[in-house]
């Protein structure tokens, strides 16, 4: 954090540890046809949400291999949202379910490795639901602060073990 | 400037994005970027001149993929690339972020938001690194159309498909066309039975439109049939049918399911009695009575005692709909329209009766409702607003209490015949179509269609209309099928379809054929077959849908999803949690995504 001194270089957790409050830095997987167009009207319609959410798209949570998960958190994020169609709803028939089983799964795994099963959480909304959307988000991100930083992104300076440029 | 191959595109939205993001700073942080070749900042990039910008600054060569930070890839995205496409870029060598609704108007904070807008851009343009240009798959379309459920909708779906020369089957569950519509005597707003124009027709089977649909040589009409299976993919769907003639498969390019509501049952609500007093009928049963009072008379009797006519008769509206706890939560549209049809007809027949129609608020989304209001209070038709709790029975006759919220009273009438108003839910065939099809169903259980502003091709060649969308009148079910057959007519005319390369690849070489992704694919895409001696996985282009679930249900990593491949997400994850490592493609799978 705060090696290059350039801004937004941070996964929007601020200015590193000096003060000033944590923001936890979420990448928010959002499947192209619930989750994504959730978010898209949550700023249709002006509704906030923390800027330390970062919405990555996917074309279904169900392609969202457990790695990805890991990846996120190795990479330094604080925590890990899945966001797709409602259960028995999804465009493409299960693959919510898939994803939903892989975080049950995962969530244990966190624990055990000290990253802590709160920082994975799965949220399953209708593409109308701005207003869910953006609460999720607010929630997760209080959650995530109250949690405190990924240790590996603290330990590591996020960069996942390989060197900078 | 850098020396880059990326051409970044920033777009104020005529101020929109400017007001909330300092373009001027993500501009000059993007700039930096070795992998960008320039970054453009323009007003507009979706309207004419924007897209002139575009095509012109790709033309001049310096960029061979683009990244966009604007609005949403979904809609406007759209136009953005088609005129990238026009001056020479592989549609799937561009990117589009949506620093608008995802920065601009979310975060109140500008410098946040600033931040934020790059971040994503500068993952976005990781991940361009990473993208490769590929083509559209393309598809034939067999030039025959399936219309599941033989309605009104059905029927004109049929009819225009035909019409355009194109061979349709119509698959009808039951043993007539004509569906619902048919069995009503009278609509709005013509007061003509739903089918022919001529007005109380008993032998409607004889009426213009079924004739029709019978006698065009391009119709097939596939009665007491069901529908056991269908299999393939877009363009080439392969229908197994179960009729009784046995079983029958047919090949169709296009799919209109038009598979109707039904109506909503009163048993649900005890509290109305209905099953319980005999004297407690549907609409649709005061359909058939009135039918028959028309033409054989003498038939608009109590059916408790089959002789008397009721001298006043009470309907209840929103039997079943509006009703979160014991119904459904939506607006079925049309039953205030009919039951006011139908009060106006008892008042044509038997001006003597008293007709009091007990409303929550009247709901009528046409024109020409108004009209049909005022006639029926003219006529002297009650409206009386407000709930009914209960149906009772004493003595014989059956009583209604009641809330009048105009007068501030609760009633308790004796009344001859109650008449539910029962609203429309989806018809209990619709939900194994839809998991056929693989179509989504909305929050009340209807089938979903897509947003019309989508691009057809995200329909997969099925076509959704008339009640099975949602609760409509005769007169937009027919509207509904029209616009179907038309986009199903259009698609069998191109003869063949463009669709996405975004689906799964499988890396023979990684695969061990077991079967893990069959299992997992709804599609039926993915088959385990033998190669060489070898079991390994293969795909089915036409119908794989691109969805992943089976690229990450792999556990030797050897399905990719094209376009969506590993190194692209970590190089994306990478960069926007702000690890400053670049060309993730030395890690995962290799050379997948390294470019030029």
């Amino acid at each position: 954090m705060g090696q290059t001194g350039s801004p937004g270089d941070d996964g929007g957790r601020g200015p590193g540890p000096g003060p000033g409050p944590f923001e936890p830095s979420i990448i928010a997987f959002t499947c192209a046809w619930c989750g994504y167009p959730s978010a898209v009207l949550a700023g249709v319609n002006r509704i906030e949400y923390p800027p330390g959410v970062n919405i990555v798209r996917v074309m279904c949570t169900g392609m969202i291999e457990p790695a990805y998960v890991m990846r996120a958190l190795e990479y330094g994020a604080d925590g890990v949202i899945i966001v797709g169609c409602l259960m028995e709803n999804c465009h493409y028939m299960v693959g919510n379910k898939r994803a939903q089983e892989r975080a049950d799964m995962l969530r244990p795994l966190l624990d055990m490795m000290g990253l802590r099963a709160a920082r994975l959480r799965t949220e399953w909304i209708n593409a109308s639901e701005r207003v869910r959307f953006a609460a999720a988000m607010r929630d997760f991100s209080a959650a995530l602060r109250e949690l405190g930083p990924n240790p590996l992104g603290r330990c590591g300076e996020g960069d996942g073990g390989e060197a900078g440029p | 400037m850098g020396k880059g191959r990326v051409g970044v595109y920033l777009c104020t939205c005529r101020g929109e994005i400017a007001k909330h993001i300092d373009l001027d700073r993500l501009a000059a942080g993007l700039s930096e970027d070795p992998a960008v070749a320039f970054v453009r900042v323009d007003q507009e990039l979706c309207g004419p001149a924007g897209q002139d910008v575009l095509r012109a600054s790709h033309g001049e060569g310096r960029s061979d993929r683009v990244v966009a930070g604007a609005c949403t890839p979904n809609i406007q995205g759209l136009i953005m690339r088609a005129a990238l496409e026009g001056a020479g870029l592989n549609k799937y060598l561009y990117e589009q972020v949506n620093i608008r609704e995802l920065c601009a108007w979310v975060h109140d904070d500008r410098e946040a938001a600033t931040d934020k807008a790059l971040r994503l851009m500068r993952a976005a343009i990781a991940r361009a690194l990473m993208l490769e240009a590929l083509d559209d798959i393309e598809l034939k379309v067999v030039p025959e159309s399936l219309v599941i459920g033989g309605g009104v909708a059905g029927m004109q779906a049929a009819l225009e498909i035909a019409t355009r020369g194109f061979l349709a089957h119509i698959v009808e569950r039951t043993g007539a066309l004509g569906g619902r519509a048919y069995r009503l005597s009278v609509t709005f707003p013509t007061h003509n039975c739903g089918i022919c124009c001529m007005q109380y027709c008993r032998e409607c089977v004889l009426t213009p439109k079924i004739e029709d649909v019978m006698q065009n040589p391009k119709i097939k009409v596939h009665l007491n049939t069901r529908i056991e299976k269908i299999d393939g993919g877009f363009g080439d769907r392969l229908v197994t049918l179960e009729g009784p003639g046995g079983r029958e498969e047919l090949r169709v390019g296009t799919i209109v399911v038009a598979t109707g509501s039904d109506v909503f049952d009163a048993r649900r609500i005890p509290e109305y009695g209905f099953g319980v007093f005999r004297d407690v009928v549907t609409t649709m049963d005061l359909e058939r009575m009135l039918e028959q009072e028309r033409e054989i008379g003498g038939r608009f009797v109590r059916p408790s005692d089959g002789r008397t006519m009721p001298r006043t008769v009470n309907f209840i509206q929103c039997v079943g709909s509006r009703d979160r706890v014991k119904g459904n939560l939506h607006c079925s549209l049309v039953c205030c329209t009919y039951a006011i049809g139908q009060a106006r007809e008892i008042k044509k027949l038997h001006p003597e009766v008293e007709v009091y129609i007990h409303y929550i608020d009247l709901r009528g989304p046409y024109r020409g409702f108004e009209e049909h209001c005022e006639q029926a209070k003219a006529e002297g038709v009650v409206f009386v607003r407000g709930r009914v709790a209960e149906v009772s029975e004493k003595k014989g006759r059956v009583r209604i209490r009641f809330e009048d919220t105009d007068l501030g009273k609760q009633i308790d009438m004796a009344t001859d015949l109650v008449v539910l108003a029962v609203g429309q839910e989806p018809a209990a065939e619709s939900e194994r179509i839809a998991k056929l099809l693989h179509l989504q169903l909305d929050e009340d259980r209807f089938i979903k269609d897509l947003n019309p502003n989508f691009p057809s091709e995200y329909r997969r060649g099925v076509f959704v209309a008339g009640c099975a969308e949602g609760p409509k009148g005769i007169r937009y079910s027919i509207e509904d099928a029209k616009s179907a057959a038309a986009a199903a007519a259009d698609l069998m005319a191109a003869g063949k379809i463009h669709k996405t390369r975004a689906i799964a690849v499988v890396d023979e070489t990684r695969c061990r054929g077991c079967g893990r992704c069959e299992e997992a694919c709804e599609y039926h895409a993915a088959r385990v077959v033998e190669k060489d001696g070898r079991l390994v996985s293969v795909r089915d282009e036409a119908r794989c849908e691109g969805c992943g679930v089976c690229a990450a249900q792999c556990c030797n990593r050897a399905i990719t999803i094209k376009h969506h491949t590993r190194p692209q997400m970590e190089a994306l994850m990478r960069r926007v949690l702000g690890t400053k490592g670049r060309g993730a493609g030395g890690k995962g799978q290799g050379a997948q995504g390294e470019v030029g």
